[in-house]
């Protein structure tokens, strides 16, 4: 253990500045809040969705959960990370942070945030917003509805 | 001078390495070189590779100290890195199942607060655990050891293990209850 002490005071061994530590703490709380962000953008577009085309299941709704479930994961795994969340079973958490992402949901869909937005016309995410009318299943229920009539 | 360094917290020692002074860290080397060789024999067996380990523990520290936050133990944070260091030293050793999910930590568990243990019941439970240790799955092994030898708490091995501080009480219960099936086993 000498051997340690003497590197240290040969200074071959530096700390690391505290700048480094407080560097990383920023990006970590950016990078959480960006994945909470993503997850109510994807949980208020899933509502969206439903109101739009009447249905839940589709292509593109499936493959939004999915991103979803694995940002809510992102999540846990960055949250886990504080004492305030760690002391406490998973599922604490996972509770408030599936509640503020319902909650917050239809809290945007109450103010047409999405509906803004596709009035903007952006190119890059207006076949993404085209998606709940052009979407197969939505399609074959309309066809249905016409040929009963 | 010894005296009054001697009387120190560790987190005011670390407090001076922080402001840049190297021989206050020979203290906290001093402290815990026996404590975690003593946490690392309980996973380990080569006490070469256990020293090896314990001086990267410590140089992780050193290089580290400065992200220490000065209101929390010190005592949990390099028994965090000394946990970290063993735990892959472990994993490339014997290739040790990894726990990405566990039950334990995603449940709430209602039956396991701290309550204090008269000493001759942990003294029995200190030679059940050196009976069998080398028997039990290694995440009940880690609370047991933290908890009958080194003396911390739940919330310590908590902030240790970054587990719920309920799951360390139903490990640790749990734990017992394996260890007096297996005394009840080779009696």
């Amino acid at each position: 253990m000498n051997n340690i002490i003497e590197k240290l005071k040969s200074g071959k061994i530096e700390m690391r500045p505290k700048w480094h530590f407080a560097l990383r703490s920023i990006l970590l709380i950016l990078l959480t809040i960006l994945t909470l962000i993503l997850i109510l953008f994807l949980a208020s577009f899933l509502l969206f969705h439903l109101k739009r085309s009447g249905i839940f299941f589709g292509p593109l709704p499936f493959v939004m959960f999915l991103l979803m479930i694995v940002f809510v994961a992102l999540v846990e795994f960055l949250i886990n990370r504080y004492a305030v969340a760690y002391r406490k079973p998973v599922v604490y958490s996972l509770l408030i942070v599936v509640a503020l992402m319902v909650a917050m949901g239809l809290a945007i869909n109450k103010v047409h945030f999405h509906e803004k937005i596709e009035k903007r016309n952006l190119p890059m995410i207006k076949r993404f917003y085209d998606a709940p009318k052009k979407d197969p299943i939505r399609r074959d229920i309309e066809i249905n509805k016409r040929r009963r009539m | 001078m010894e005296e009054s360094s001697d009387q120190l917290t560790d987190e005011e020692i670390a407090k001076q390495v922080q402001q840049g002074q190297v021989e206050p860290f020979e203290l906290l080397v001093k402290r815990y070189q026996e404590k975690l060789t003593r946490y690392g024999r309980k996973f380990l067996s080569n006490n070469q590779d256990i020293e090896e380990i314990i001086q990267e523990v410590f140089i992780k520290s050193y290089v580290n100290i400065k992200s220490f936050d000065l209101s929390r133990k010190f005592s949990s944070w390099i028994y965090r890195i000394a946990h970290n260091e063993f735990v892959n030293a472990l994993r490339k050793r014997k290739r040790s199942p990894l726990y990405f999910f566990d039950l334990d930590v995603f449940l709430p568990h209602f039956v396991s607060k701290e309550t204090p243990e008269k000493d001759i019941e942990k003294k029995e439970a200190k030679e059940l655990i050196n009976r069998f240790l080398k028997k039990i799955d290694s995440k009940y092994r880690e609370v047991l050891v933290l908890y009958y030898f080194e003396d911390l708490s739940y919330k310590e091995i908590s902030d240790i293990l970054h587990i719920p501080i309920s799951t360390v009480g139903v490990r640790i219960k749990r734990a017992k209850n394996i260890m007096k099936s297996y005394c009840e086993k080779y009696e």
